[in-house]
């Protein structure tokens, strides 16, 4: 099961210049992509932004119609789903309601032709791994939601596939599962050591699991990096936006060199930050700023690089933080920052004055 | 007041609908030959003379014959029919569909009509092969409507997934798609089953020498003498279709709570 580690640098699946057109539409629009052998990797975007029609493609339901998709080196077009060394947990789960748990398990091995102790053993097994042990004989019918996703995985799993598609998996449950599901899909993985592809538009879930992320807009790859990475250093300002919080603040440009940008805006004044892209950028542009990258200081003996004066103009209470919007002058929207509702700290009145505490790197310049 | 009303409304116009047929059993063991109150006494005289009528029985089985051939081909033709609507997208796919749904509400003389000028053309002679094709011609649009809803009462990802474990198309039909069509395939057989046994104007065209049962009763009917024979022959019938059509029923809801949809075609 080391197959992760001893061979991280091998492509398992390569994407190579794959457009999809519906009539005049292109759900893909020339996407190329490398995802290694043992990866969690996640296709994040909103919906349209062809991510499913993406993982589709791998799994063999639907064609190319120009470029070629790689599953282990092997070229995959021509190939039909049920040929591919890839499974796939559905969205619906697709859980086949005339079967019981374990024959729903077991429906991929008959052409296996194991013998029936064998088969059994797999299926036990494979339902362990689930915790789902106890449950074979139950009509798929009986099963709660959760209970059903991991039917789906488990089915998938005994097929040990080399590439394990998850579209959605988490959105039919509720809060409090979906969160401990996804430790345990990552657990899993782990101990699997298979390369799953998930699907999601929910940017907590994809953050929080992958080990890399490919964001989509309009059928293109906007940024593919580690969770971190697009986080902290977000390419353009649709991926600022559609992960996490983000202030805009227009700014003009005054010079560009290896790495660095030099700005001007209303409210940093002149500045230079980092272009760790290595964007070109036009003479106007938007930088982007995290609301928990910039600071209110509250007490007046505090101090910061540089400083902006404002007025509280609006808060958000969320229990162990607090979102307050702050007018600045020079600036039409209001500048939302987050603090820590740490002990005896009081929530701020509007139109109390304050000052914003902030420096170069908090700055990110987005194309 | 008005709730009143609705209510005395629903029972007298149930009670209209209904009579007719219910006074069916009734006077088939009335004791008298002629089928009108009041009532004479009880016997079971017309359900024995019934048992003999040898042109009867063979008229039954001449029924049977034709239904059971139209169940089994129309359903089939249903089931592909069925598949194709829900599955695939084709040239003219709308039209196509209208023209083979048509029957549903075209007048059956005209059907029988055009199927005697267009079979006599071809050389064919009347016989209950005859009659089986017009009856499967009117029951096919039957079959599809019942089958549409199966088909589309359940997950498309369902095939996808017999598909994403390794089995091809034809198997991931047979233990996928059939499974979960199976009750709504017991609906249609039993559904044109019944239509074609009580189908009068198409067999009275296309029938030739062997006359089916509705066939049958209407000759009888001129013979006053043979009336409550006919009576007690329509009491089976009706009894044997409500029978029937409880079962197809009861199918199409096992259709429906496997698949989790409410719908309802018929």
């Amino acid at each position: 099961m080391s197959a992760a580690n001893s061979s991280n640098s091998r492509p398992m699946i390569r994407v190579d210049q794959v457009w999809r057109r519906f009539g005049d539409f292109a759900a893909l629009d020339g996407v190329s992509l490398d995802i290694k052998s043992g990866e969690f990797f996640s296709l994040l975007g909103p919906s349209g932004c062809g991510k499913t029609t993406l993982l589709r493609l791998i799994a063999g339901f639907d064609d190319p119609t120009e470029g070629e998709i790689f599953i282990d080196d092997q070229p995959m077009s021509g190939v039909p789903a049920n040929r591919r060394p890839t499974n796939m947990v559905f969205q619906s789960y697709a859980i086949f309601p005339h079967l019981t748990v374990a024959q729903n398990v077991a429906y991929g091995l008959r052409r296996q032709r194991l013998s029936s102790t064998e088969r059994d053993k797999r299926v036990q097994d494979s339902l362990d791994q689930v915790g789902l042990g106890h449950l074979g004989a139950r009509r798929a019918n009986e099963l709660s939601g959760g209970q059903r996703q991991r039917v789906a995985l488990a089915r998938a799993l005994i097929m040990r596939p080399k590439v394990l598609l998850l579209d959605e998996p988490l959105s039919a449950l509720d809060k409090k599962l979906r969160e401990h599901m996804q430790v345990e899909l990552r657990q899993l993985q782990r101990q699997v050591g298979i390369t799953f592809i998930l699907v999601t538009h929910d940017q907590e879930e994809a953050v929080t699991m992958s080990d890399r992320i490919a964001v989509m807009f309009g059928g293109k790859i906007a940024q593919c990096d580690t969770p971190e990475q697009i986080y902290q250093h977000p390419k353009t300002r649709n991926v600022a936006d559609f992960i996490g919080g983000m202030n805009f603040i227009e700014a003009n440009l005054l010079d560009q060199t290896n790495g660095h940008v030099t700005i001007d805006s209303s409210i940093f004044g002149k500045v230079q930050i980092n272009n760790p892209h290595g964007v070109t950028f036009g003479s106007s542009f938007s930088v982007g700023v995290r609301p928990e990258r910039i600071t209110l200081m509250i007490d007046s003996n505090q101090e910061a690089e540089r400083v902006i004066e404002g007025r509280i103009a609006g808060a958000s209470y969320y229990g162990d933080m607090t979102y307050y919007s702050v007018a600045v002058p020079g600036q039409d929207e209001p500048i939302t920052v987050s603090m820590r509702n740490t002990v005896g700290r009081r929530i701020l009145a509007e139109n109390e004055p304050v000052r914003i505490g902030w420096g170069p790197e908090s700055l990110v310049p987005l194309a | 007041m008005k709730f009143r009303f609705l209510t005395l409304y629903a029972v007298v116009f149930m009670f209209i609908l209904y009579l007719p047929v219910l006074l069916l059993p009734l006077f088939s063991f009335n004791d008298s030959t002629i089928v009108a109150f009041p009532i004479k006494g009880f016997t079971t005289h017309w359900y024995e003379t019934l048992l003999k009528e040898e042109p009867m029985l063979l008229s039954l089985v001449n029924s049977l014959k034709v239904a059971c051939a139209t169940a089994f081909f129309s359903t089939l033709l249903g089931i592909c029919g069925a598949r194709a609507v829900t599955r695939y997208n084709f040239f003219a796919k709308k039209t196509i569909t209208a023209f083979v749904m048509l029957p549903l509400v075209l007048p059956e003389i005209i059907i029988a009509i055009s199927l005697l000028v267009v079979l006599l053309r071809m050389g064919f002679d009347l016989s209950l092969f005859s009659v089986t094709l017009g009856h499967i011609l009117m029951t096919v649009p039957f079959s599809i409507a019942v089958l549409i809803s199966s088909f589309e009462g359940f997950d498309k990802s369902l095939e996808e997934a017999s598909m994403d474990l390794g089995e091809g198309p034809l198997m991931t039909f047979f233990r996928v798609t059939l499974p979960m069509v199976a009750p709504g395939i017991v609906s249609s057989l039993l559904i044109t089953f019944t239509i074609s046994l009580d189908e009068f104007i198409v067999a009275f065209f296309l029938s030739g020498t062997e006359p089916t049962l509705p066939i049958y009763i209407w000759g009888q009917l001129r013979f006053t003498a043979k009336l409550p024979t006919v009576v007690a022959l329509g009491s089976c019938l009706l009894i044997s279709s409500f029978l029937l059509l409880w079962m197809a029923e009861f199918f199409r809801r096992r259709v429906q709570k496997r698949t989790g949809i409410k719908e309802s075609v018929l």
